[in-house]
């Protein structure tokens, strides 16, 4: 009996930690869907937005605050400039590398931005500001551990949780219900009709990059919180996870994009309790399983041609 | 024998019934025409004649083969081709290599062969390149055998996919608006066209066309699609003359002034 | 002398081996050059073996590393671990490499199959993700199965690939892309790549050719990796990540998609330019991906895209021939076809 009770706890212990984890990918996840949900694109670079959130924050906070501890609204408020300044090279990427290439296949933009990524990393590791060097990660706010009953939890994680649920319900009420929203749907659904009903397509795509990035950058600020080690290839890994997060809620759909993020944070935290080195690969092993009995994803529509 | 029959063939998409309960029968040598308002089925119907989709009731037999639940290459193995509404050539590929491209499955080599370019390679080969050659001299493209596909004016386009579609060697083609978005001096050249398909090739021929000039000219037997249904079918006098056609035709676009 | 005229490359092709292997002998080709060149050839294999599915058949793989995991350790396994060839004699010693060369490839193949059957019937992008997922699965598995080394890795794999068989082996793999090119079943891959919908309702199989295609460019792609294992001598999971499937890609797209000469000179090239770029030390790869930028956004076919050497003979695709006159004179090229480009659209 007593076994079974620890068994228990340990496993809220495992969800919570999941969750958060999980909260990291779905907010990473929901910029490789929108991207592809409005240009057909694989942005192979997204996850080098959440590398530069990251570093945004770390030197931010370095520079106005000295590494002091910082309260808990400069810190959120580190983070929406942070979002922003990323929001801006997002836009600015599209622009520049992506823009020109919108009439070509996916896989020539994926390439595109495969040189993207390829130069971002190399850049920030050129520099001397940055380098090749790991850097600590800033600590935006201080970690409590509180018990409820038996179960000990962190506070700093359910911040996270808590914070990227609000993320993502405003998120989801933009899209829904603003203008710029149902542009954004619109021309997911048809570029050519969506623009001659007066839809500015490119501020659409603009739009949809700034949001991608900022909310990259806020998934990188809350995982440099937890996971303190900022390199500049930090978010190639976590940006390939969330891709698959992304393919397993079906891409194009943020609902499925958010669900596929918790779905992998929580198995990966829970494979790698048991063994750590096979959660990488089975991330992929269940991406397969999923493809070949709903290659649409979850949550996802079937493409069809028309003949 | 006939070379196409569909057997009281029907389609449903979701709760829609896109084609309900059509039959059609071509022997040799056969020029039939179905006709009808856009979004009545036709282009579905030839999707079903071709394997695209499958109907949901009904048999369609190719040469007398029932082709339940066949693949679209079986269909062509079984003596079917047929052209798009929507031209759908290889557009990265040479007017010559789009016609040998048809050839494939009846190709005799294996793949060993392929890579050792042992065993009848060489003459399979050579003789794609002339059968093809040939197809495309019969039809005055053969001064353009070395452009892109994409490349051609539209109305070569059109052309090419035909002796593509001829070039699989079938016993029946059916052709989706061949005439779509030419003028009547460029019609007048497809009327000949597929007459010469006819009467010199001896195909059997099915055509889909809105320009109802040249269905009255060229068909034999003309089928009326509405909604899905099949509201008249005969010669093209008879057909002409329906009050059911006319309306079809005609009254809807009183009842949409109405509507107004 | 007219049969020379139209041969010429049978006797270019050796001509260029003996005058390697001179450069070798008289050591202008040191060590370090030549052990780039080698790499080069892996590459161009590699190369060669991913146009078969994307340039040719118009999929997107982007996880051929797995492929090339699978045959360097398969054939390092059978010449490190079951046959200990280090003592043998040369004959038998080169006769289990290129036996295990050619299982390393069979088995890459029918891991091939296995992916290729479920996958490439769907549309879309599905094979693309497949794939990816594929290689970091198979990388996930060498990382646990001790007797591979696991995590730390494989050492001490006998050096037995030397300029000679990686010459060999990328011509044949040259050979073999021309002869899939130029026959129905290279024709009907093109058709595919060009119009699903239509090469099906002319009688192409679409799923066999599709599988076909996959399967020789994942027997290639192992081969490579058998190539790769006897030439590094050194194997560790980390080397066939995703990031080494997106070099692959790169070298393609950039050196021209769907052209066997592309192909080869994408390999080739990005090989060697960022050994060249060495100088620049850590800016290098910066570079290099400014560089990768510039050629998709403003060459779209890649550099040599829609172009063939002539020696190749190919015939399909009414493609430009390129001689050896036009690769040195290649400023007054891009000219002509930047006019000729104008002219088609």
């Amino acid at each position: 009996m007593k076994y079974k009770e620890a068994g228990l706890v340990t496993f809220l212990q495992l969800l919570v930690y999941g969750l958060q984890l999980g909260s990291i990918y779905a907010l990473l996840a929901i910029g490789y869907t929108m991207v592809f949900g409005i240009i057909r694109m694989i942005n192979m670079a997204h996850g080098d937005f959440l590398m530069i959130g990251s570093y945004a924050v770390y030197f931010l906070v370095s520079i106005f605050f000295a590494d002091q501890m910082i309260g808990p609204a400069i810190a959120l408020l580190v983070v929406m400039i942070a979002a922003g300044i990323t929001g801006m090279i997002g836009v600015g990427v599209e622009r520049i590398a992506y823009k020109p290439l919108r009439k070509r296949s996916t896989i020539s933009t994926m390439i595109a931005a495969i040189g993207v990524s390829l130069f971002t990393q190399n850049f920030f590791r050129a520099i001397p500001a940055i380098g090749p060097n790991p850097r600590m990660g800033p600590k935006l706010l201080v970690d409590k551990l509180f018990f409820i009953g038996p179960v000990q939890l962190s506070m700093a994680r359910i911040i996270v949780i808590i914070l990227s649920l609000i993320i993502m319900a405003i998120l989801y009420a933009v899209v829904m219900n603003t203008k710029i929203g149902i542009q954004m749907r619109a021309v997911s659904c048809d570029k050519d009709a969506s623009s001659l009903m007066g839809a500015d397509v490119n501020r659409v795509i603009s739009t949809t990059f700034f949001i991608g990035a900022g909310l990259a950058a806020i998934s990188g600020a809350f995982y440099a919180n937890s996971y303190p080690v900022l390199t500049v290839t930090m978010g190639a890994t976590l940006g390939n996870k969330a891709f698959i997060a992304a393919v397993i809620g079906g891409i194009g759909d943020i609902r499925g994009a958010v669900l596929g993020g918790y779905i992998m944070g929580v198995i990966e935290i829970m494979i790698s309790a048991v063994y750590s080195e096979l959660a990488y690969g089975f991330s992929f092993v269940a991406l397969i399983i999923i493809l070949l009995f709903k290659p649409e994803g979850l949550l996802g529509k079937p493409m069809v041609e028309k003949v | 024998m006939s070379v196409l029959k569909a057997d009281h063939i029907s389609i449903q998409f979701g709760g829609l019934r896109a084609v309900n309960d059509f039959s059609i029968e071509l022997n040799q040598r056969d020029l039939f025409a179905i006709i009808g308002p856009n979004g009545a089925g036709k282009t579905t119907v030839f999707n079903m004649l071709t394997g695209l989709y499958q109907p949901t009731e009904g048999t369609i037999y190719v040469n007398g083969k029932p082709m339940n639940g066949c693949a679209p290459h079986e269909f062509a193995d079984a003596g079917l081709a047929r052209t798009f509404q929507n031209i759908r050539l290889f557009g990265n590929a040479t007017v010559l290599d789009n016609v040998k491209m048809a050839h494939t499955y009846k190709t005799k080599y294996n793949f060993f062969n392929m890579l050792t370019r042992t065993g009848n390679y060489h003459s399979e080969e050579k003789r794609i390149t002339e059968e093809s050659m040939h197809l495309l001299e019969v039809f005055e493209l053969q001064d353009k055998k070395d452009f892109f596909a994409r490349n051609l004016p539209y109305g070569e386009q059109r052309k090419l996919e035909i002796v593509r579609a001829l070039a699989t060697e079938p016993q029946v083609i059916l052709l989706d608006e061949p005439a779509a978005g030419m003028n009547p001096n460029e019609i007048d050249n497809v009327i000949s066209l597929i007459r010469r398909i006819r009467d010199d090739l001896g195909k059997a021929v099915l055509i889909i066309e809105h320009h109802m000039k040249m269905v009255m000219e060229i068909a034999e037997y003309i089928k009326v699609l509405d909604f899905g249904e099949t509201i008249s079918e005969g010669k093209p006098e008879y057909v002409q003359q329906d009050p059911k056609v006319i309306e079809s035709y005609l009254g809807r676009r009183a009842n949409d002034f109405r509507s107004k | 002398m007219k049969w020379l005229k139209n041969n010429s490359e049978k006797v270019a092709i050796p001509l260029v081996f003996v005058a390697l292997w001179l450069l070798k002998y008289f050591g202008v080709i040191n060590n370090y050059l030549l052990q780039i060149l080698m790499l080069a050839g892996v590459n161009i294999i590699m190369t060669e073996s991913l146009n078969l599915v994307n340039g040719v058949t118009g999929q997107n793989s982007i996880g051929h590393a797995g492929f090339m995991a699978v045959g360097a350790y398969i054939s390092a396994l059978f010449t490190d671990i079951i046959f200990n060839v280090s003592d043998m004699p040369l004959i038998p010693q080169t006769a289990l490499f290129l036996l295990a060369t050619i299982i390393g490839g069979i088995i890459a193949a029918v891991f091939g199959y296995l992916i290729g059957m479920p996958t490439l019937r769907l549309r879309g992008d599905y094979l693309a993700i497949v794939t990816l997922g594929f290689g970091e699965v198979i990388r996930a598995i060498i990382r646990i199965t001790p007797f591979v080394g696991a995590a730390r890795g494989m050492m001490g794999i006998p050096k037995l690939a030397n300029l000679f068989w990686i010459y060999l082996f990328v011509i044949l793999a040259l050979y073999v892309c021309r002869n899939f090119i130029d026959s129905s079943y290279g024709r009907a891959c093109m058709a595919i790549r060009d119009n699903e919908i239509a090469a099906n309702t002319l009688g192409i199989n679409v799923s066999r050719y599709k599988i076909i295609a996959f399967v020789t460019s994942a027997f290639m792609a192992g081969v490579a990796g058998s190539m790769f294992a006897h030439t590094m001598r050194y194997l560790h999971p980390d080397i066939f990540s995703y990031i080494k499937s997106t070099d692959f890609l790169v070298y393609l797209y950039a050196g021209g998609v769907g052209s066997i000469s592309g192909a080869f000179l994408g390999g080739f090239v990005l090989t060697i330019l960022p050994e060249i770029l060495r100088f620049m030390q850590e800016w290098r790869l910066v570079i290099y991906g400014a560089l990768l930028l510039i050629i998709i956004l403003f060459r779209p076919q890649g550099l040599f895209g829609g172009k063939e050497f002539s020696w190749l003979k190919l015939k399909t695709g009414g493609i430009h021939q390129m001689g050896l006159k036009d690769l040195l004179g290649r400023k007054k090229m891009i000219k002509k076809e930047a006019s000729a480009e104008e002219t088609s659209q």
